[in-house]
């Protein structure tokens, strides 16, 4: 019976995993024709899959929606000879946050103010997504990097990482902007109370198991995974309108060459999920029905359902080109 | 790094004429084809430049094979399989290029995308391994050795769906599995390198020298001759005085207390320095006499500088914020040059170490006497890479003379007058310290394979406890 039905191809964030699967199936439901086939990887890769990997996908939809225009728009496909897509819509933001367990080393003690203090201690196991290839990685960065303005304590992100990694991260401050940079080998020391794992879901597990007391995560998904969650202030957790411009402050910068085109720079901004259709997808259609789908009022019920908060209307970036279905949903990206 | 460019451009050339040709082949080959597999090629990279191997060359070199099987980011599991290949750190070995902790091995795929391995991934097979039932992460697991595969399950990989090389992570049995990150499809390029970007800086004037990345870290760490500087962000730079650089041109005597010639630096000369752009900044001599907030900056908040001023910049109290000339690759110091050090010569110590400060009994040990105690030969890695070296136990000979217990540091002295300082601990920690013989008969030289070399200290006269 499958076989009648046209398949849809979603390549996601992880950390849309728990929205994206109800979702499937209440679009399913309206739609049993279309059998939903997702996949949930970092976003670097979930792009990757369509630029590099040449993979027939339908829908596109990451974590951080900056990444569509760097490595999208700017990458060619041989089989047309036009960029992979040439608009996205911002459809969700998300906070970040650090997600503990009851047990957690100092758990009781913990707050809003002393967090960057108790996580520097050499007894608190931190776990930090690897910047190379999740969101979540660089943008825990980021709120290092704005920590140290707004506590006026330019130590903040040394304190914690310094003699962490075999080769450091860098910061530097020319007074306007705070860039960090990855180097090329992110590995821990072996003595280190920093762990890294390759992606933000894996530091669940861990924090599940006691095996570290502490986790940089989004919001949405620390509440899914009924972890406890210590909210960190607006100009930290880089998803409040009203910061965008203290968020701009910083950037993360890859060391090394890791695209064949692109050496990325991650800027701060506002948190913002993207979603499009590559120009290659085999079932265009279908996937604008998706996305009308995930913009509709059903759509939005299940993601405040999962604590994913969507933006109202919706950010278009290139408005022009985005199909005339979905079009009226959103508005023009220089009017947010 | 042009070099290699212009061999990277060149090769990439032919590899887009072989891509080209793979490309327009019939899609459906049949066995009277060319097998795509004999034609695949593996581009292997290092120091010495590129060797390009074919697939029936790899598989002349010793194999390794093992399961490998992957969890993505996402917890998907691909299940363990049966791998063959080449372990990376057999590669390195083929290209004969010396590894150390310092280097890693990228890996590109043919779309470009690369990822480095570290030396503790390729030596040791340092992953992080999960259980392939539920992809839970294993505190212990078994050995893991990285390869670059070319044979699944006997058969070779599926050029379509993998390319002909893959790089796996393979142990014994089929119990783990590790992070996607690391299988990487499509690979076509595996190159040996340092980490991060290596540099020099060359220091004219009376004398000409060129001071290394290693040498200028190992000079510029707090314990030598390293100052640091605060800037208006709260950022500390850390390097090395400017003055210390300038003498060790600034006539003959280039290493020794009285190294800096100040009645030279009174009169006045100018220092120009010049950046890697070709900009430069000119600074008289004499305003910077022994100053130690004039600092050539290798380092800002304990790591390189950003690229902006990679390698160097001069920053300091003293320095107007105009004159901050980052990029620096030069020191041009002017005073006259000349042909060959004339320095006073080493004076003659007689062949003797003196054992003083904080021990039982004050001892000098004759030529003869070091050379009738047991002696051993140790491999360590020496400014000029590894090197063998052939003394006596430094524990031993501290032993002779009765170390007190309040002792806490060592002080050597070379006959030059440089001194340099370590903790006793570190070298009673490690057996391997020793008091080496120099090539001149009776000059000795400090190995202290667990410390930095400016530790290193030649021709030592005297080593005082504190």
């Amino acid at each position: 019976m499958n076989n009648e039905k046209t398949p849809l191809v979603v390549f996601a964030a992880g950390s849309l995993i728990i929205p994206f699967d109800h979702l499937e199936k209440g679009f399913e439901a309206r739609y049993p024709n279309i059998d939903v086939q997702a996949e949930y990887h970092g976003s670097i890769q979930v792009i990757r899959h369509a630029t590099e990997l040449h993979k027939p996908i339908d829908v596109i939809a990451t974590a951080d929606a900056s990444l569509l225009p760097m490595l999208m728009y700017s990458s060619i496909d041989p089989e047309t000879g036009i960029p992979y897509a040439d608009w996205y819509i911002r459809f969700a933001s998300n906070r970040l946050a650090i997600a503990y367990h009851p047990q957690s080393a100092y758990a009781k003690d913990i707050n809003s103010d002393n967090w960057y203090e108790i996580l520097s201690r050499p007894d608190v196991k931190v776990g930090l997504a690897d910047p190379r290839f999740d969101a979540v990685g660089y943008r825990a960065l980021m709120t290092y990097a704005l920590a140290g303005q707004k506590y006026s304590c330019p130590t903040i992100f040394t304190d914690m990482f310094y003699g962490q990694f075999t080769f450091p991260l860098g910061i530097f401050s020319d007074g306007l902007i705070t860039t960090v940079t990855v180097p090329e080998i992110l590995e821990t020391r072996p003595d280190s109370h920093v762990l890294v794992r390759g992606a933000s879901v894996e530091l669940i597990a861990l924090l599940e198991a006691g095996e570290i007391d502490y986790a940089f995560e989004y919001e949405s998904v620390i509440r899914q995974h009924g972890l406890k969650m210590l909210k960190i202030p607006p100009e930290l957790n880089l998803g409040e309108a009203d910061y965008q411009e203290y968020y701009s402050q910083v950037q993360v910068d890859e060391d090394f060459q890791r695209f064949s085109s692109v050496k990325p720079v991650f800027r701060g901004e506002r948190i913002g999920y993207g979603i499009t259709i590559p120009e290659n997808a085999s079932h265009p259609e279908e996937a604008e029905l998706f996305i009308a789908y995930l913009l509709s009022p059903e759509g939005r019920s299940i993601m405040a359902g999962d604590s994913h908060e969507m933006f109202d209307p919706v950010i278009c970036d290139q408005p022009e080109q985005i199909p005339s279905s979905l079009s009226s949903a959103c508005q023009d990206h220089n009017t947010e | 790094m042009h070099r290699n460019q212009r061999i990277l451009i060149a090769f990439s050339f032919l590899l887009i004429l072989a891509f080209l040709f793979t490309a327009c082949a019939p899609t459906v080959v049949e066995s009277t084809e060319v097998n795509e597999n004999q034609e695949a090629t593996l581009t292997l990279a290092g120091s010495g430049g590129e060797e390009v191997i074919t697939l029936e060359k790899l598989k002349t070199l010793p194999a390794t094979e093992g399961q490998a099987g992957i969890v993505s980011s996402t917890g998907k599991i691909t299940i363990p399989e049966l791998y063959k290949g080449v372990a990376v750190k057999d590669l390195v070995e083929y290209l004969g290029i010396p590894f150390d902790p310092t280097m890693g091995v990228a890996i590109t795929a043919e779309d470009g995308y690369s990822m480095t391995l570290s030396y503790d991934q390729v030596l040791n097979g340092l992953f992080i391994a999960y259980s392939p039932s539920d992809g839970k992460e294993l505190p212990l697991h078994d050995p893991l050795t990285v390869i670059i595969a070319y044979e699944r399950a006997g058969q070779p990989l599926n050029s379509k769906e993998e390319g002909s090389f893959r790089l796996m992570v393979v142990s014994e049995k089929n119990n783990q599995i590790v992070d996607g990150h690391w299988s990487v499809k499509w690979v076509n390029k595996m190159e040996v390198k340092t980490v991060g970007d290596t540099w020099a800086l060359d220091v004219n004037g009376a004398l000409s020298s060129t001071v290394t990345r290693d040498s200028f870290e190992s000079c510029g760490s707090p314990s030598c001759h390293g100052k640091t500087y605060q800037d208006e962000n709260g950022q500390t730079w850390l390097g090395v005085p400017l003055w210390i650089l300038v003498g060790d041109v600034d006539d003959a005597d280039d290493h020794s207390e009285t190294a800096y010639n100040v009645e030279l630096a009174e009169e006045g000369y100018d220092i120009n320095l010049i950046s890697e752009d070709g900009e430069s900044i000119t600074l008289d001599g004499s305003t910077i006499i022994k100053d130690n907030q004039v600092i050539l900056a290798n380092k800002v908040n304990d790591t390189e500088l950003p690229d902006l001023f990679f390698p160097l910049r001069l920053v300091g109290t003293n320095v107007d914020q105009a004159m901050m000339l980052g990029k620096i690759s030069e020191i041009v110091v002017d005073v006259p040059p000349i042909l060959a050090a004339t320095a006073e010569p080493v004076p003659d110590n007689d062949g003797e170490i003196t054992l003083t400060g904080l021990v039982n009994t004050e001892t000098v040990i004759k030529d003869a006497e070091l050379r009738a105690l047991e002696s051993m030969t140790i491999s360590a890695e020496g400014k000029d890479g590894p090197q063998d070296f052939t003394g006596v136990s430094l524990n031993e000979l501290l032993q002779t003379a009765g170390v007190k217990p309040d002792a806490t540091k060592l002080v050597f002295t070379a006959a030059d007058g440089y001194t340099a300082e370590v903790s006793l601990e570190d070298v009673q920690n490690d057996p391997n310290s020793i008091l080496a013989f120099m090539e001149t008969p009776g000059e000795y030289m400090i190995v202290l394979p667990g410390s930095p070399t400016s530790s290193w200290v030649k021709t030592v006269v005297k080593v005082e406890l504190k």
